[in-house]
């Protein structure tokens, strides 16, 4: 059984149905319940036993549950976590916009593992971070912030004794990067293959598409009186 | 939202939409609700414009199956859903679905806006008879669930409505059940138009579906000889599904490319390396022939081309398809595709369907097509026949007086009196 929490995103539910399409047993995790609703009735008319469970992203002490909950249902292969939230570049940035961010990207990926290492400490642990959190830049400050320290933590957490991936996308076509005009905006239903078939590989970090992982070796050692210059 | 140029399966006309694309239920709603003038499109199979709008609404993210009773077959799904996809889960659980179109690249939504009908009308009838209600979106955002019991009308005037009359959320259908995913079939080649008629009409009597080829090119004592394919559910074989693989054109041809030479050529071809026979092929071989060659209508480049079927009814049927077919084949507008079948009795609003002759052809746009199509209407109109909204393009407004247009508008107006769904088709026909 595969724990997806974050079932209900763009990418998300891509993953649910490849893993559906194979009969894999899963526990479907998101904060809609209507929505999550109609995600678990469609693995299951695929054949696939699903599970599906409520809490949010931002609900830390709802998650200690649902997990104490979910070792109950079965053999836990791995945790795939999904959700994140990018704000919209319109947005303030208030408190509580940074509440939502770091939660959201960083403190519920920290926390759903360390419940993962404490009831179920078997397996692999793969989590969504992004290409934008290899450095730093001014747009998308905080979101940068969250996801790259999500990425660091994932580092530490490999000399635990559970496989972890850290899946970096790129731009995927999905409500998150609806302002965004790119040609480069990869199909979820691609984006979904590529992250299920890397975490099969058990490989450490997988990019989505691929050729990120060649962009991001460039702009990675830019040198900084470059990089600070660049409007990205 | 996204601008985007869409177009039809026809590849002309094209038109800047302001595309929403949703994901959820909420969000469809949503966007009904916040929209003035607006249609719900899904996968652009329709030849013309009627899913054209400078609003529209992309369903195809609305693809989940929302239930499945396993044991009678009865399945509800959300209309993005496209047919290929659905046959992928219920194939191997060893279901079908009752009516299929050419293609199975289709949403749901449009199989119900079309009312699309297979090879098998003259027994099963559309795709309506198998549908047993419908969540649809009204222009005030609100859900509303229809069937015979429940807002009949709207029931009725939705399947075959061309997204008129408010927008397909769900569709609850009955499904058919197979033991195997093959299909048996029997090729009966033809010398002639007079031979056709008749062979099908033995063919209809064993056969679920039937379809025939015409030759369009074919003249004189030839005129209109051809290939009926018809075919049963096979109970040998094994519940496979259809395979991905595809040919590609990608990307537009020169027009020039499908012309009358090469147009000829193909015909004789086909008929020539025809033979009667009996054979075992997958269900993907017969029913969906040309869903092997990905984008096969760029073939006809970017002028476009349209689709002209007509039906007419029973009653000197076989005389106003002759009369069609002569005045193609003088004008030297044969077209690549030609099929004939046959429909058993319907009559509902919009609906295509009614019982006699239904042909199909392909024309390349160009200027003797655009000459001959009003001549062809004049024809279909003289035998009291109607054209098909799904595959027109520039039929006129007199042509509609074949349906039970005005009930349907009475209909329409009462569930969307301010016409918040229209498409570039609706406001060409006045409807």
């Amino acid at each position: 059984m595969i724990i997806i929490v974050g079932a209900t995103s763009g990418i998300g539910k891509e993953i649910v149905r490849e893993y559906a399409a194979q009969g894999k047993d899963m526990v479907l995790c998101g904060r809609d319940k209507k929505k999550l609703q109609v995600i678990v009735e469609d693995s299951k008319a695929r054949g696939a036993k699903v599970h599906g469970i409520v809490f949010d992203a931002m609900d830390l002490a709802a998650q200690e549950e649902a997990i104490k909950h979910i070792i109950k249902l079965g053999k836990i292969e791995g945790m795939i976590l999904v959700q994140g939230y990018m704000p919209r570049a319109d947005t303030i940035d208030t408190a509580q916009e940074i509440r939502r961010i770091i939660d959201t990207n960083l403190s519920s990926v920290m926390n759903l593992c360390n419940l993962y290492l404490k009831h179920i400490g078997d397996g692999f642990a793969a989590v969504v971070t992004s290409i934008a959190g290899e450095r730093g830049k001014e747009r998308n400050l905080l979101y940068n912030a969250a996801k790259g320290g999500a990425s660091i933590y994932l580092e530490g957490l490999r000399q635990k004794d559970i496989d972890v991936i850290d899946i970096r996308p790129g731009w995927i076509d999905t409500k998150m990067t609806e302002g965004i005009e790119s040609k480069l905006k990869y199909p979820t239903d691609k984006a979904a293959k590529a992250i299920i078939k890397g975490i099969k590989k058990r490989k450490r970090v997988v990019y989505v598409p691929w050729y990120w992982r060649y962009i991001m070796l460039v702009l990675r050692n830019m040198p900084n009186f470059i990089w600070d210059k660049l409007k990205l | 939202m996204q601008e985007k140029t869409i177009c039809g399966f026809g590849i002309a006309p094209t038109i800047k939409s302001e595309v929403h694309r949703v994901e959820d239920l909420a969000a469809l709603q949503h966007t009904v609700k916040k929209s003035e003038k607006i249609l719900a499109t899904g996968n652009f199979r329709s030849y013309g414009d009627s899913a054209l709008n400078e609003k529209t609404i992309d369903m195809r993210k609305l693809d989940h199956i929302l239930a499945f009773d396993k044991e009678s077959g009865i399945i509800k799904c959300e209309a993005g859903i496209i047919l290929g996809d659905l046959l992928e889960v219920i194939v191997p659980q060893g279901w079908f679905v009752h009516v299929t179109p050419g293609t199975k690249y289709v949403t749901l939504g449009g199989c119900i806006a079309s009312n699309v009908h297979g090879k098998n009308h003259h027994h099963y009838g559309s795709f309506s008879e198998s549908v047993i209600s419908l969540d649809i979106v009204l222009a005030d955002g609100d859900l509303v669930k229809v069937s015979e019991k429940n807002y009949r009308d709207l029931f009725e005037a939705t399947q075959g409505g061309m997204g008129l009359t408010g927008v397909i959320y769900a569709v609850e259908f009955k499904l058919k059940p197979i033991k195997s995913a093959f299909i048996d079939i029997e090729h009966v080649k033809c010398s002639n138009l007079d031979m056709v008629f008749d062979e099908l009409e033995k063919a209809e009597q064993a056969y679920d579906y039937t379809v025939t080829w015409i030759d369009s090119h074919a003249k004189g004592k030839k005129m209109g000889r051809g290939i009926i394919m018809a075919g049963n559910h096979s109970i040998k074989g094994e519940l496979k599904v259809h395979s991905k693989l595809k040919i590609p054109v990608p990307f537009m041809m020169p027009s020039i490319l499908l012309n009358k030479l090469t147009l000829k050529l193909f015909n004789l071809f086909y008929y020539t390396f025809n033979r009667s026979k009996h054979a075992h092929v997958h269900y993907d071989t017969f029913f969906y022939p040309l869903d092997m060659i990905d984008n096969w209508n760029r073939m006809y480049g970017k002028r476009g081309f349209t689709q002209y079927q007509f039906v007419v009814p029973l009653d000197k049927g076989r005389e106003a398809v002759r009369k069609i077919l002569k005045l193609t084949t003088k004008k030297k507008c044969g077209s690549f595709l030609a099929v004939l079948k046959t429909f058993k009795k319907e009559d509902n609003y919009l609906s295509f369907p009614m019982e006699g002759y239904t042909l199909a052809m392909d024309f390349p746009l160009h200027n003797r097509t655009k000459s001959l199509l009003p001549k062809l209407d004049k024809i279909v109109k003289e035998y009291g026949g109607r054209l098909y909204l799904t595959k027109d393009l520039m039929m006129g407004k007199e042509m509609m007086e074949g349906y039970m247009t005005k009930e349907w508008q009475r209909i329409r107006n009462k569930y969307d009196p301010k016409h918040k769904f229209v498409s570039q088709q609706s406001k060409r026909l006045g409807l």
